[in-house]
């Protein structure tokens, strides 16, 4: 009997375990795999191969039953992730229907999940910007949250390092608040979006439109064949999977990658329910797994343990990691666990429509858009709210069809469009302040089905959100009118945080245990070989989208555990 | 084979003859099977028409040849909420009616031309003449309803997407900025 716990044991002891597999959790398995540890992946959801597990990637329009349109019954039965702009009939099956993972929204939350192996990196819009020192420092600067523990210089070779593996399209702009990259060809501007480039850069000193760089292989590398992907081919079906591998999910890159290695074992169905802490060794030795399928409880056991569950699944786990030591949750001694949370606030649009360059378009598809970094609060304090907002900008040529009676004249004027006018828009992606009253925690009753308690969310905008609001709408239909665009609209969605699906924090990076949960390398300042690199790990969100910044952090980790941390240690 | 042929083929195959109603050895004529709404083969013959006389058949196909009136069930049945079925349901049941009412003769005993006049009609009328003219509003959001979803599976459709307006899953390299010269509008 006792030789048989010692030969489990054995068997389920790996020299890192990964939780999660998607976006980052994909790159901590690829660069712990690579260098050599043998690692446990650990996916709640179903495995998703590349290629084979895309049902609906090459699907013609007519072939979907309902043209896309998502059915009442399901919209009526998923009331949260219906609101997601991709939960469509192509990809509805890579997202996690409300019912199926339930949780408190003690204020309104629209938490949108994709529980799969490669978790939402199937689906995301695949927008990658760097950060840089104006973000890092802008709590510090400004007086919130905490300072960052690092600053651009510490991750900028990160950012290139993940850069060429993931391949990025994109333009060097030599923009100091939005460092360039590593770029594959860019993405042109269309006309109008080239037109109000010009306007706009020429009219304001700090204001710049580009194309958003993206994660799309436009000319591939040696490095990105070898991961067996191709050249995109602009076919911007993305949400279902892409057969060529053109843009980058975790599915045709990172999670094949460290399998090929030899060294990584991927465990799908396996739902972590909490980390297991030694008092008596003073570390985590180890995971809880509730078997999704059998539902039979099963310990692994790992010398590094890396949480990359999606930000709110890391608090959760964390929250519930709970042990002698730590009856907060794990590294909790500050209490701040689960707070400072933060997100995009994506609310308003402005639209309106251009009547230059009637004898233009552009032709084919293009998975990107233009991109106006953040203006407001860069370089001094100039406005009533602190930090700003980033924007998507973009301009489509209508094609105008006359859609009145019905018989022969409506058939053929359905058959004989005519090129209608320039249509432009605009949606914000604000930078919110981390607050300890915006949190994520557990509710101290109900448990989900695995045994896990229900996860709370109590997270909100505040003044300066809505004085961000105010002003982008303000200024973006400043600078549309001056680019002499015509019947402008604006719009506040007033949509719950969630729906911008870059909730962050919670497990903030910080130079002080006292008041922050990892330290500069995203280490647990009090489980030392615990590491957490999803959105959990963000001290503040920046305006730009956020999983570069997860996957350049995850890189940077893994390299720290695998060198330096033996070397500190001894 | 469609759900009630299969339903009775097993009720055959299980013995079951006795249970099967006598009219169904008349010649079939059913209705497409559905989810929600209650739809009989003559209200769907009826449905068929109208969609029909919305996008006509000529020298491109029109609606009928590309069984349309299929794809605007399927959305009514699958895609509208409960309260949307019953206005169009009924709106279906009352547009017989409703036209020997208030136009010259059934809609079915006219050609094309008295067909699309009764449609663009009904639509003209005022919501507010539901008083004089009962059951306007159920046969107004009908046809609306119908009219949006027969463009929308018509210009969906396999043929008009490959024949007159291909859709290219793999459209080629991005021209960020052409001349429309020459080009065709779709
Ligand atoms: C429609 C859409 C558009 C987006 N667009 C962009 C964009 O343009 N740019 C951008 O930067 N970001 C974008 N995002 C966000 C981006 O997808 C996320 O930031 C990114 O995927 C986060 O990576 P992650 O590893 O933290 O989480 P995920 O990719 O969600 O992966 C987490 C994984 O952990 C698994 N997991 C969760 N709990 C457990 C548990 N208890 N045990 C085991 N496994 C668990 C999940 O099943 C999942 O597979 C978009 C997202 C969506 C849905
Ligand atoms: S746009 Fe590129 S990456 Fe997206 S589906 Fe198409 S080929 Fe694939």
């Amino acid at each position: 009997m006792a030789n048989f716990n010692i030969d489990s044991t054995k068997e389920n002891t790996y020299d890192a375990i990964v939780i999660g597999s998607g976006m980052s959790g994909g790159w901590a398995a690829k660069e712990l795999a690579d260098k050599g540890l043998k690692t446990l992946i650990l996916e709640r959801g179903r495995d998703v191969k590349h290629n084979v597990d895309y049902p609906t990637t090459n699907m013609m329009p007519w072939e979907f039953k309902h043209r896309m349109q998502v059915p009442q019954e399901i919209v009526e039965e998923n009331p949260i992730v219906s609101k997601c702009y991709n939960f469509r009939e192509d990809s509805m099956h890579f997202f996690v229907k409300d019912k199926e993972h339930p949780y408190v929204q003690e204020k309104p939350f629209d938490w949108i999940r994709g529980y799969q192996v490669g978790g939402k990196s199937i689906m995301w819009a695949r927008q990658t910007q760097r950060w840089s020192d104006f973000d890092f420092e802008g709590p510090a600067r400004d007086g919130f949250a905490v300072d960052w523990p690092i600053r651009y210089k510490d991750i900028a070779p990160w950012y290139s390092y993940v850069e060429k593996f993931v391949g990025i399209a994109g333009f060097k702009d030599g923009l100091p608040n939005l460092p360039d990259g590593e770029f594959l060809p860019g993405y042109d501007l269309n006309c109008v979006e080239g037109y109000f480039k010009e306007k706009v850069e020429s009219t304001y000193k700090d204001r710049n439109i580009i194309s958003a760089r993206c994660a799309h292989l436009s000319e591939p590398q040696p490095i990105h064949l070898e991961q067996g992907r191709g050249q995109c081919m602009n076919r911007t079906l993305c949400q279902r999977g892409c057969p060529f591998g053109g843009y980058f999910n975790s599915n045709s890159s990172t999670i094949p990658w460290a399998l090929k290695t030899g060294n990584a074992t991927l465990r799908p169905f396996s739902v972590v329910h909490s980390l297991i802490y030694d008092d008596v060794k003073e570390k985590v030795t180890g995971v809880r797994v509730v078997d999704s399928e059998s539902k039979e409880m099963i310990e692994y056991y790992a010398s590094i343990v890396f949480v990359n569950a999606g930000a709110l699944n890391t608090n959760l786990i964390l929250l519930n990691s709970t042990s002698n030591r730590f009856p907060n949750g794990l590294g909790n001694d500050n209490g701040l666990l689960g707070k400072y949370a933060a997100f995009h606030n994506y609310r308003a649009r402005v639209s309106g429509r251009y009547d230059g360059f009637p004898d233009t378009t552009s032709l084919g598809r293009r998975p990107t858009s233009g991109y106006i970094p953040r203006f407001r609060n860069v370089y001094k304090q100039e406005t009533n709210f602190l930090r700003g907002y980033a924007a998507g900008f973009s301009a489509g040529r209508q094609v105008d069809r006359n859609y009145d009676g019905v018989g022969e004249s409506l058939k053929s004027n359905l058959l004989n469009p005519e090129w209608g006018g320039w249509r432009v828009g605009s949606h914000m992606m604000g930078e919110t302040i981390p607050k300890e009253s915006n949190y994520w925690g557990i509710d101290p009753t109900q448990k989900d089905e695995w045994g896990i308690p229900l996860l709370k969310v109590n997270v909100d905008y505040d003044d300066n959100d809505e004085k961000m609001v105010a002003d982008y709408i303000e200024q973006l239909t400043e600078m549309f009118t001056m680019a002499g665009f015509t019947d402008i609209q604006s719009n506040d969605s007033k949509q719950a945080p969630g729906l911008d699906i870059h909730e962050m924090g919670g497990v903030r990076m910080g130079k002080d245990p006292k008041t922050s949960l990892l330290d500069k390398w995203n280490r647990m300042h009090l489980a030392k070989n615990v590491f957490v690199t999803d959105g959990a790990c963000m001290t503040s969100t920046s305006t730009q989208n956020p999983s570069l910044t997860y996957m350049a952090l995850t890189a940077r980790a893994v390299d720290f555990a695998v060198k330096e941390m033996p070397k500190e240690t001894t | 084979m469609d759900r009630r042929t299969a339903l009775k083929q097993a009720a055959l195959f299980a013995g079951g003859v006795a249970l099967l109603p006598s009219c169904s050895f008349e010649p079939e004529r059913v209705a497409m099977a559905l989810n929600n709404l209650q739809i009989d083969a003559d209200q769907q013959d009826l449905l068929a028409k109208i969609v029909q006389t919305i996008i006509p058949s000529g020298e491109i196909p029109g609606a009928d040849e590309l069984e349309v009136y299929k794809f605007v069930l399927v959305m009514a049945d699958d895609c509208m909420d409960k309260s949307e079925q019953g206005v169009f349901t009924s709106g279906l049941q009352k547009f017989g009616p409703f036209v020997k009412e208030n136009f010259d003769k059934a809609f079915a005993k006219g050609d094309q031309a008295y067909k699309e006049k009764v449609l663009t009609d009904i639509m003209a009328m005022e919501d507010a003449d539901d008083a004089s003219k009962p059951g306007l509003k159920d046969v107004k959001s009908f046809l609306d309803a119908t009219k949006g979803y027969t463009i929308r599976g018509y210009m969906s459709s396999q043929y008009i997407l490959t024949e007159k307006f291909p859709y290219k899953h793999v459209p080629g390299p991005f021209q960020a900025c052409v001349s429309t010269d020459g080009l065709i509008v779709m």
